[in-house]
């Protein structure tokens, strides 16, 4: 299989922040990594990002993956195919994850993770019938049959 | 969801509707079932993920439970095609002009991001329905706005009030036509396509005019266009694709970086590259009927493309270098720095090829996308086959011209080689340039095993042929010392195996 060469990093140490998660658990990533988060951006556009950044809506578990993911996309030279394929498997994860993945994109304003995550999601409710997505997300369905058949009318053409 | 939204749904739904509803507006709404994840979702990602979804999934959603029940008229995008039912016996299918009608009373969001009607049966009589659409599409701020017709007997002559969109970023518009009299205004957009449209030279400079910030504008069989003059800064891309019935005759693009010219053409004359001294990058990908016109036209467009870094070249245009260069024509002598090949490589390509790389002395790059054989082959009579039926050292015995190869090309990339590997003019090719070329650092062939043809290949024949090629292209002698040639798949047949496994379950899963 081919190999990637990486290049060797220069005498300068590369520019590291500091987050911390709602459990209290602290990660480090590359500046350049942090980057990809528009609201970390922002904070390290204003000097804000010198001391650990309290994320106090995210857990360790799922900041870990976060930090994986913007420094995985912050690599240089990454072919494009690889890259997708990369992301697929980080979002072949059970629905609680995924959902904390969203939440996190969302607050951090992470647009490709965003992106990633809720078209997995969308991947999910594509074709499928009503009955079958309470199904796959445990919604309950709050209708009477009667109410249901009259929405149903409503719309018809969407759920032929 | 947040709770105003929910509260303001039911607000709205009550004012309608019966006692029973509005008898319900007072109780609290049941609280979410354990592990419902997706209601709990603030609004923007709600709608973030309907925007991944056709429309009529995102209605569906409306039968989900009572706190979805509005969730989808929020949604601000509204996107309807007007294709054919794929159920013959649907006992109600709405006609697509009533079904669009529903949905947009319903929509409540006060900017709708894209708004797209595409392939509609559209004939006179629904012209003011079809304003009426586009008045909504204006009201809500549209930002992507996509209008395409299905081949209309009279084109739509768009509104007055769609010149001036203050909020327009994208806009595709198909089987309509423009006219002159309305100033365009058209402050933030910036990709454009006008398909099977009625223009002229005013319209278009308006256009282009009324456009500050426009970066891309394409132009697929628009007739009565004559001249294309774009002196603005901004726009950095022009694609020119189907000319069936166009009859350009110049192009004045000074400070154009990217053409395309794509499809099929039907020319009486060439046309003319006036102006383009700021390209970098071009594409040729198409295919002209008419007698010579190919040959005089694409020789006109190489000359003129002389200093662009990067070109792209597709099959027919290749097929037509083949001949040139059987017809001893010398080729122009370019700055080209990466070539770009779409195309099959096989005896009617080959000598195209040469032809290339003789004129471009800085080549450094080189990639060959494999495609299946061209669809538009040139006409070629038998005395041209006969010349065209070669053996392996022709290249050879052309290669003391190929100045590229003794210092400049360094890369070399042959994508999807597995829609190739079988022609022995490809692997002739692929032998020549690793034999000779001396600065060459890495041969990448990748054999693009995710796509669709990962089924075909799966058959054990294939991939003992695949391999024993692979190890072939392995033993070929090389010219640079440095040389590496790079399989993007494993080459040992056990680790192929679970290789080609994992990318089956994968699909499958």
């Amino acid at each position: 299989m081919s190999s990637s060469s990486s290049s060797s990093s220069p005498s300068c140490p590369k520019k590291m922040i500091t987050l911390k998660s709602s459990d209290g658990e602290t990660f480090e990533i590359e500046e350049i990594a942090a980057l990809q988060s528009k609201t970390l951006e922002s904070m390290i556009d204003e000097n804000c990002a010198s001391t650990p950044v309290p994320l106090p809506n995210i857990t360790g578990k799922i900041l870990a993956k976060v930090v994986e993911y913007c420094t995985k996309h912050a690599e240089v030279g990454a072919d494009a195919e690889s890259l997708r394929a990369w992301d697929a498997e980080f979002v072949s994860v059970d629905h609680p994850t995924l959902f904390d993945y969203i939440l996190a994109a969302n607050f951090l304003e992470i647009p490709t993770l965003l992106n990633l995550a809720c078209q997995s999601v969308a991947d999910m409710v594509k074709g499928k019938t009503p009955d079958e997505i309470h199904k796959i997300f445990n919604i309950k369905s709050t209708f009477t049959p009667e109410e249901e058949e009259e929405l149903r009318r409503e719309n018809q053409w969407a759920f032929d | 969801m947040a709770e105003t939204t929910v509260h303001g749904a039911v607000r709205r739904e009550s004012s309608g509707d019966d006692r029973r509803n509005r008898a319900k507006r007072n109780r609290t709404l049941p609280p979410l079932s354990p592990g419902d994840l997706i209601t709990a979702m603030p609004d923007a990602v709600i709608h973030h993920i309907f925007s991944f979804l056709p429309l009529k999934d995102v209605v569906k959603t409306s039968a989900l439970s009572k706190r979805w029940h509005s969730a989808w008229t929020t949604t601000a995008h509204l996107v309807f095609d007007d294709v054919l039912p794929c159920n013959p016996d649907d006992t109600y299918s709405p006609d697509f002009p009533s079904l669009v009608d529903s949905v947009l009373i319903r929509c409540t969001s006060p900017t709708v991001k894209r708004f797209h009607i595409t392939n509609f049966e559209y004939d006179e009589a629904l012209h003011p329905k079809l304003d009426l659409w586009l008045r909504f599409a204006e009201e809500r701020r549209v930002e992507d706005l996509r209008l395409c017709l299905h081949q209309p007997k009279v084109h739509y002559k768009l509104p007055r009030f769609l010149y001036c969109l203050s909020r327009l970023v994208r806009l595709e518009v198909r089987g309509c036509c423009f006219s002159l009299g309305t100033a365009v205004r058209w402050p933030c957009l910036k990709v454009l396509s006008i398909r099977y449209a009625e223009m002229s030279d005013d319209i278009l400079e308006g256009i282009v005019r009324g456009s500050p910030v426009l970066e891309s504008l394409e132009l697929h069989n628009c007739r009565s266009i004559k001249n294309i003059v774009i002196d603005s800064t901004s726009v950095k891309e022009l694609i020119l694709d189907n000319g069936w019935l166009s009859n350009f005759e110049k192009i004045w693009a000074p400070h154009l970086l990217s053409l395309r010219v794509l499809g099929v053409w039907r020319l009486h004359s060439v046309f003319r590259l006036d102006d383009v001294s700021s390209l970098v990058e071009a594409e040729l990908d198409f295919s002209v009927s008419g007698d010579g016109i190919g040959h005089d036209l694409l020789k006109e467009l190489l000359e003129k493309l002389c200093g662009v870094s990067t070109i792209t070249i597709g099959g027919w245009c290749l097929q037509v270098l083949s001949t040139l260069e059987m017809e001893g024509v010398s080729s122009p002598l370019s700055k080209c720095q990466n070539l770009i090949l779409r195309t099959p490589v096989g005896q009617c390509e080959l000598l195209g090829i040469a032809y290339i790389l003789r004129s471009s002395q800085c080549l450094e790059k080189l990639v060959i996308h494999l495609t299946r054989s061209c669809v538009s082959k040139l006409k070629l009579d038998e005395e041209s086959i006969q010349r065209f039926n070669f053996h392996e050292d022709l290249l050879c015995s052309r290669k003391g011209n190929f100045q590229c190869l003794a210092k400049h090309l360094k890369s070399v990339e042959i994508i999807d080689f597995a829609c190739g590997f079988e022609s022995k003019h490809l692997l002739a090719l692929i032998k020549f340039l690793v034999g000779d070329a001396l600065a060459l650092e890495k041969m990448i062939i990748k054999a693009n095993l995710r796509a669709q043809h990962v089924q075909k290949l799966v058959r054990v024949a294939d991939i003992c042929q695949l391999h024993g090629v692979s190890r072939n292209v392995l033993s070929y002698r090389r010219a640079s010392q440095n040389a590496e040639v790079i399989f993007d798949y494993p080459l040992e047949e056990v680790s192929f195996e679970k290789h080609l496994r994992k990318i089956l379950n994968s699909k499958r899963g």
